[in-house]
């Protein structure tokens, strides 16, 4: 319990050098381009123009959906985009950085945070275009029910931050993560509720399964979470609060454990 | 941590380390090694290039935990090794000092207020505001070491840190190196250059193959490192 008191507060005492790092790390990722921050945008809407024409149009598939289905596919894509890249980028933090992290004694933790902060902002930049998009398409958004993207927006970053941070050192000791985390998490796109409703797996298998797959695939059910606020508009069921939120503490609780194992460590294999 | 009534600022107390794939005929890049660095004490490191002195060096910074023994420290150590590392080619000279003093563990806050010192140390004029990728290796040290110079230290480890930037600049930067060693209570440094470190260290450590050969007045010590040469 002590440890983990410990590296919060070395977390917290560090948030200027998280900041700092979000700003370097936004200010590059589009400097020299010509659209500049519109990428943050043109991204998922090139993403969505790819599924739309591959689900809708050549394999038409679409199933199970309530409303319009750009719009339903829009919503996980940005959600997706936003862990893909936390685990993605978040994952070659350290590695990376093996020359500063060697020179510099630096709160290696900052890494796969400011990643994970920093793509959140084009995912916001996003929710925000969605929902007005779901608003003119005359989906009941505006309710009571936004209240809860608040707490569900901690639940997330806190999930994200402790999947980038677990795979930033696993990552040091496994070089191969690198080459092979895009690939699995394109599949992992395929079996979480992207393309499909997650309803459509209550239809399709027993409880059981269903519960099994949701504690395996966090993703899943924050993914789903965030459609019900933006696209449907709806309340996040009570006994969904619970696992995602009791899949967080997991996570947050196992990330420190790793990262407080390995810290010391990791120079050593950079 | 070493307890408070203790005179010795960093202790090393039988410290081995190796690297995870190390070569077979050396697997062990520091055997062995007991010595510490009291209060006051400028330490140099010499020995020829591969004895181990960087590690050395990242061992009492803490950036490296050792393989077996331990690294005690009672006060808060500030390596400088390669000034200008984790610089970003896209920002601008202004947004990389912000964020390479963040590095360093200066706070925002006191970085803003030391910019405008930072600026007229590095003398990189107008180019401060220009992405950093239109900076040459020199201008890159310039922007590094002004950082570094607003640093106030407790205790400084430096490998090789004179090396950037043009004649002025490096006696420039040598100069207020020579102030901070002033503000400091101790120092540890390695460098192949005997008449700086003869100049400026109250001791030396003759390091070979990572083991310990010889600790204490230069003038002794770096002769016993040219006698083994010969």
């Amino acid at each position: 319990m002590r440890m983990l008191k410990t590296r919060m507060l070395g977390i917290w005492n560090r948030r200027s050098l998280i900041g700092n790092l979000v700003q370097a790390e936004l200010r590059s990722g589009v400097a020299r381009r010509k659209f500049g921050l519109f990428w943050w945008l043109l991204d998922p809407i090139l993403l969505l123009g790819i599924y739309w024409v591959l689900v809708v149009v050549v394999l038409d598939v679409r199933r199970n959906v309530d409303g319009p289905y750009p719009l339903f596919l829009f919503s996980g894509l940005l959600f997706w985009k936003w862990f893909s890249t936390s685990i993605i980028r978040g994952g070659s933090s350290l590695v990376g950085r093996a020359n500063l992290i060697k020179s510099i004694s630096v709160t290696k933790v900052a890494f796969p945070i400011s990643i994970v902060v920093a793509s959140c902002i084009p995912w916001m930049l996003g929710t925000l275009i969605l929902s007005g998009l779901s608003m003119a398409f005359g989906r009941p958004i505006l309710s009571l029910n936004m209240v809860q993207s608040l707490p569900l927006l901690f639940v997330s970053f806190v999930t994200l931050a402790s999947g980038a941070i677990i795979m930033s050192v696993a990552t040091v000791y496994f070089r191969d993560l690198a080459g092979l985390t895009p690939h699995v998490l394109r599949a992992g796109y395929y079996l979480s509720p992207g393309l499909w409703s997650l309803e459509l797996l209550s239809e399709r298998l027993p409880d059981v399964a269903r519960t099994v797959y949701l504690w395996l695939n966090p993703v899943a059910l924050l993914m789903s979470c965030w459609r019900r606020i933006t696209f449907s508009g709806a309340a996040i069921r009570l006994e969904d609060w619970g696992i995602v939120c009791a899949q967080c503490l997991i996570l947050f609780v196992s990330s420190l454990l790793v990262f407080d194992r390995y810290d010391q460590d990791v120079a050593r294999h950079l | 941590m070493l307890p408070d009534t203790c005179k010795e600022l960093i202790r090393f107390e039988d410290v081995a380390f190796r690297f995870p794939h190390t070569r077979p005929s050396r697997p062990f890049i520091l055997k062995d090694c007991s010595f510490g660095i009291r209060e006051n004490q400028v330490v140099g490191l010499l020995g020829s290039n591969g004895a181990g002195k960087s590690t050395v060096l990242r061992l009492a910074a803490g950036i490296y935990g050792p393989t077996s023994g331990q690294v005690l420290r009672s006060v808060k150590v500030h390596p400088m090794f390669g000034v200008g590392t984790g610089f970003h080619n896209e920002l601008t000279g202004y947004q990389n000092a912000l964020l390479y003093g963040s590095y360093l563990g200066i706070s925002t806050t006191a970085i803003l207020d030391a910019m405008p010192n930072i600026i007229e140390f590095s003398g990189l004029g107008d180019a401060f505001t220009e992405p950093l990728y239109r900076y040459s290796r020199g201008m890159r040290a310039r922007l590094g070491f002004s950082v570094v110079a607003e640093l106030h230290p407790e205790f400084l480890i430096l490998d090789e840190v004179f090396s950037g930037g043009d004649r002025d600049f490096r006696e420039k930067s040598k100069r207020r190196m020579f102030e901070l060693v002033d503000q400091c209570r101790g120092m540890f440094l390695a460098s192949h250059n005997t008449a700086l470190l003869q100049k400026v260290c109250t001791d030396l450590i003759w390091i070979e193959h990572g083991v310990l050969r010889a600790y204490g007045e230069p003038r002794e010590v770096i002769s016993q490192w040219e006698n083994s040469a010969l």
